[in-house]
């Protein structure tokens, strides 16, 4: 640039001060403005983090575990949470009374939880040590929730405890199989096909390690689509599942507040192009004691000793997320504080539903009433059909995949199903509107279905007679406890009615409540 | 004297605007030249991450490393680097964690693995990396990770976002790793690598005893056949013993080439059973031997 030219050009400018003042201004502006740009990096609006790495540390190992009637059942399972996370387990019971002509035990003492502050342990490659040995024979009923969201990459990082509760059961391999996440088949958690599976941290008799033994495997993967997984060990699936290898993976959308929490925290989110405010995860089993006894070691077997052959598989026991009524709906779990010891141990696994019925949506013109996710999971061995009571729920999807005919943004008719018939290894996600219901209903002689804070009925708010005691209820209901508010009770249950007991006695099995909240 | 405003200049107002008009050009063209040079990326400079680097290096108790290249979409000032979380044996572990605007995301985790041989990679292949020896995970377009030993060090980067940052892209991460404070950084793209995997190790040989005659024992656990691979010298009498170890369901019988053309099948009764096959190998070769369900299987190596 020739200097003269420039000074040229801004004498007369100098004699105008104010163009050459705007000017200025203006050729600083755009100056600054493109070094900014070429210099600043990251724009104002910075993109919400993506792809964040999720961490888990699992175990698999043993344990015993108590049956809704105060008998007692010996499992396998998994152990373990996020990594960092302050961790709770169940600790398991100790069993006695071993019936050998249906493989579970008559009673248990009850031994509480267990806290690890600082979060489950990270494995330890070679021999268990520190922490893990507190988690050894302390499988959990189901298994750990493990949840992320889309695009994130999760590792979960394994190691195979053994057999800790029972030394004499078999000490086998596990591996983690990600239902429903279509990972390649080196990595599908099938021993036959994938790598192997995790051997049990044992010794050969001459008191060399089982190869692979000790090993900390880092399984790592990243969701695809929203919705509702699980995860289970796949070596001998038809043992190993039965007692008790099983756990739900739910993974959310980015955005949802409840990608934050994990399911069953009064959050919400959206799922296939529907808003929900809040989700539970609905994980439906069975027990047929029988099994668990013959891998105990307890069972004296109908036909040929004790080898329990599965094709008899015939169960004793419903669950929802490994409860049965009454403790699906927080009665009569064991301990003091059975039902807070319980969730404390088992996050995310309430199965007792409730919802307001008045909650606004906006633009006003929309139903009221909370939209509760039931996501259904079915890792049992028999179909089951769930029947709720009270309401229709809309069917947004299955198998981690939406389906389109129930997916108009508008509450129609369409897909929306009182009985819901969820076969093995299937998932649901069911869509309910609380709104559909008010909070309480009138019964005759004008009572209410209202009670007070310690579950007793209430007296008649109109006519001040008293109810009557023994009307409605009945000592399972009246007997609950931590109910939110009074409201009206709806049964959700298996609509093969003789699921709803526990080993023949009812109401018990795979039944739960929907509660309608003010 | 007071100054006004007022455009009757001897020039007039044309030739005010049109000299004005010029110095706007200029300073114009001067931002766009600034702008093409910054955005051609061209330049390569010290590591902008080299300062968050330092500030937390003493609470790790190994040099963390920065990568020299990077594809260019990734924001290195703004790497989020979280120190002393857990390795995967439980080891300190940095992580560093260099996105994209539109989200894409590299990420790098750094340990020093207590137990090197049993801090596993699921699913992975062993591969070579100039360092030495790596492992890479490769799920499609789903996940790509590569687990590299950079001495004592052990570095795992992965992405979910393949499209931006393929297997082989991640290698050359892995191969311009180095101390934050040293790194001149890069983004133009690097000749394309190629993944190599690691060489098998030789088929284990089996020993000829005294006797004259090899011996092996053969065993079958839950993660398959030990050993996987064994070579046997032709002519010389083979005693084979068969033998499981742990649950292995129908790895219990194995259909074993001692005569190629016509396989036997060892059949173990129960966990401590052990079955025997005594024979001579004529036919050169190799050959598999596998489960009933041919789900495991191995190689069997004749030799001269």
């Amino acid at each position: 640039m020739d200097m003269k030219l420039l000074i040229s050009l801004g004498k007369p400018l100098a004699r105008r001060r104010w163009p050459l003042a705007i000017l200025a201004i203006v050729a600083v502006g755009v100056l600054a403005g493109g070094l900014l740009f070429a210099f600043a990096g990251s724009p104002v609006v910075a993109a919400p983090p993506a792809g964040a790495t999720i961490t888990y540390n699992l175990f698999a190992t043993d344990g015993y575990v108590a049956l809704p009637d105060g008998r007692a059942i010996y499992n396998y399972g998994f152990v373990g949470g996020r990594a960092g996370v302050p961790l709770t387990y169940a600790k398991s019971v100790t069993p006695s009374g071993a019936d050998s002509a249906t493989g579970a035990y008559d009673s248990f003492t009850y031994n509480g939880n267990g806290t690890i502050a600082g979060g489950a342990p990270t494995p330890t490659p070679g021999a268990i040590v520190g922490d893990e040995a507190a988690l050894a024979g302390n499988a959990q009923w189901p298994a750990p929730l493990i949840y992320a969201t889309v695009g994130d990459v999760v590792q979960i990082r394994f190691k195979n405890l053994g057999v800790s509760a029972n030394p004499d059961a078999p000490n086998d391999p596990h591996s983690i199989h990600l239902h429903g996440l279509d990972v390649n088949a080196a990595n599908d958690g099938v021993p036959e096909t994938s790598v192997g599976a995790v051997p049990a941290n044992a010794v050969d008799d001459a008191d060399k390690p089982i190869p692979g033994a000790g090993n900390v495997i880092v399984y790592m993967f990243s969701p695809q689509g929203p919705g509702t997984y699980m995860y289970h060990c796949h070596q001998e699936a038809d043992i190993h599942v039965q007692m008790g290898m099983y756990g739900a993976l739910v993974i959310y959308n980015k955005g949802d507040a409840a990608a934050k929490t994990g399911p069953g925290a009064n959050k919400g989110g959206k799922l296939f192009g529907w808003d929900y405010d809040k989700d539970y995860v609905l994980l439906l089993t069975e027990v047929d004691t029988r099994q668990h006894g013959a891998e105990d070691g307890i069972f004296d077997g109908d036909f040929e000793g004790t080898e329990y052959n599965p094709v008899n598989y015939h169960p004793q026991y419903w669950q929802i997320n490994g409860l049965s009524f009454p403790n699906t709906i927080h009665v009569g779990l064991p301990g003091a504080s059975g039902w807070a010891d319980w969730i404390a141990a088992h996050p995310g696994y309430d199965p007792f539903v409730t919802g307001s019925v008045s909650r606004p949506h906006s633009p006003p013109g929309n139903p009221k009433g909370d939209r509760v996710l039931l996501r259904m999971i079915n890792m049992g061995f028999e179909t089951q059909p769930m029947h709720m009571h009270g309401f229709h729920a809309k069917v947004i999807g299955s198998d981690q995949r939406g389906w389109p005919w129930a997916n108009t943004p508008k509450w129609g008719e369409g897909q929306e199903k009182q009985t819901l018939t969820i076969g093995s290894g299937e998932t649901y996600e069911w869509l309910l509107n609380l709104g559909q219901q008010s909070v309480t209903s009138t019964y005759p002689a004008e009572t209410q279905t209202r009670y007070d804070a310690n579950g007793n009925p209430v007296a008649n708010t109109q006519t001040s007679a008293s109810v009557i005691d023994s009307y409605i209820g009945g000592p399972v209901v009246s007997g609950a406890s931590g109910l939110p508010t009074p409201g009206q009770l709806f049964p959700m249950h298996n609509h093969d009615d003789y699921k709803a007991t526990n080993n023949g006695v009812y109401p018990g099995g795979m039944f739960t409540i929907i509660e309608t909240l003010p | 004297m007071p100054h006004t405003l007022s455009t009757d200049t001897p020039e007039g107002t044309g030739a005010l605007v049109s000299r004005a008009g010029k110095l706007l050009i200029v300073v114009a063209g001067l931002a766009v030249a600034v702008l093409v040079l910054a955005g051609c990326g061209a330049r390569a400079t010290t590591a902008p991450e080299a300062d968050k680097v330092l500030a937390v290096q003493s609470q790790m108790p190994f040099q963390i490393m920065v990568p020299s290249y990077l594809p260019k979409e990734f924001d290195r000032k703004n790497v989020e680097i979280t120190v002393n979380l857990a390795g995967p044996g439980g080891e300190p572990m940095v992580q560093l964690a260099y996105r994209t605007k539109k989200g894409a995301t590299v990420t790098l985790q750094e340990w020093v693995p207590v137990n090197p041989d049993r801090e596993i990679l699921s699913a992975s292949r062993p591969i070579q990396t100039k360092w030495g020896r790596g492992w890479n995970l490769n799920q499609g377009d789903q996940l790509a990770a590569i687990w590299a030993d950079v001495g004592p060090t052990r570095v795992s980067i992965y992405t979910a976002d393949v499209a931006t940052v393929s297997n082989e892209r991640l290698l050359a991460i892995a191969e311009t790793l180095g101390p934050a404070s040293n790194e001149v950084v890069f983004s133009f793209d690097a000749a394309p690598k190629q993944i190599q995997e690691m060489a098998a190790p030789p088929a284990f040989e089996v020993p000829i005893t005294a006797a004259g005659v090899q011996e092996l024992t053969l065993v079958v656990t839950p993660g398959g056949y030990s050993p996987v691979r064994f070579s046997v010298k032709a002519g010389v009498p083979v005693k084979l013993t068969f033998r499981q170890l742990g649950e292995v369901g129908c790895g219990n019988e194995l259909i074993f080439p001692a005569d190629p053309v016509n396989p036997a099948s060892l059949q173990l009764d129960s966990a401590t059973d052990e079955q025997t096959i005594e024979f001579t190998p004529t036919q050169l070769g190799t050959f598999e031997f596998h489960c009933s369900h041919q789900m495991y299987r191995g190689l069997l190596t004749v030799r001269e």
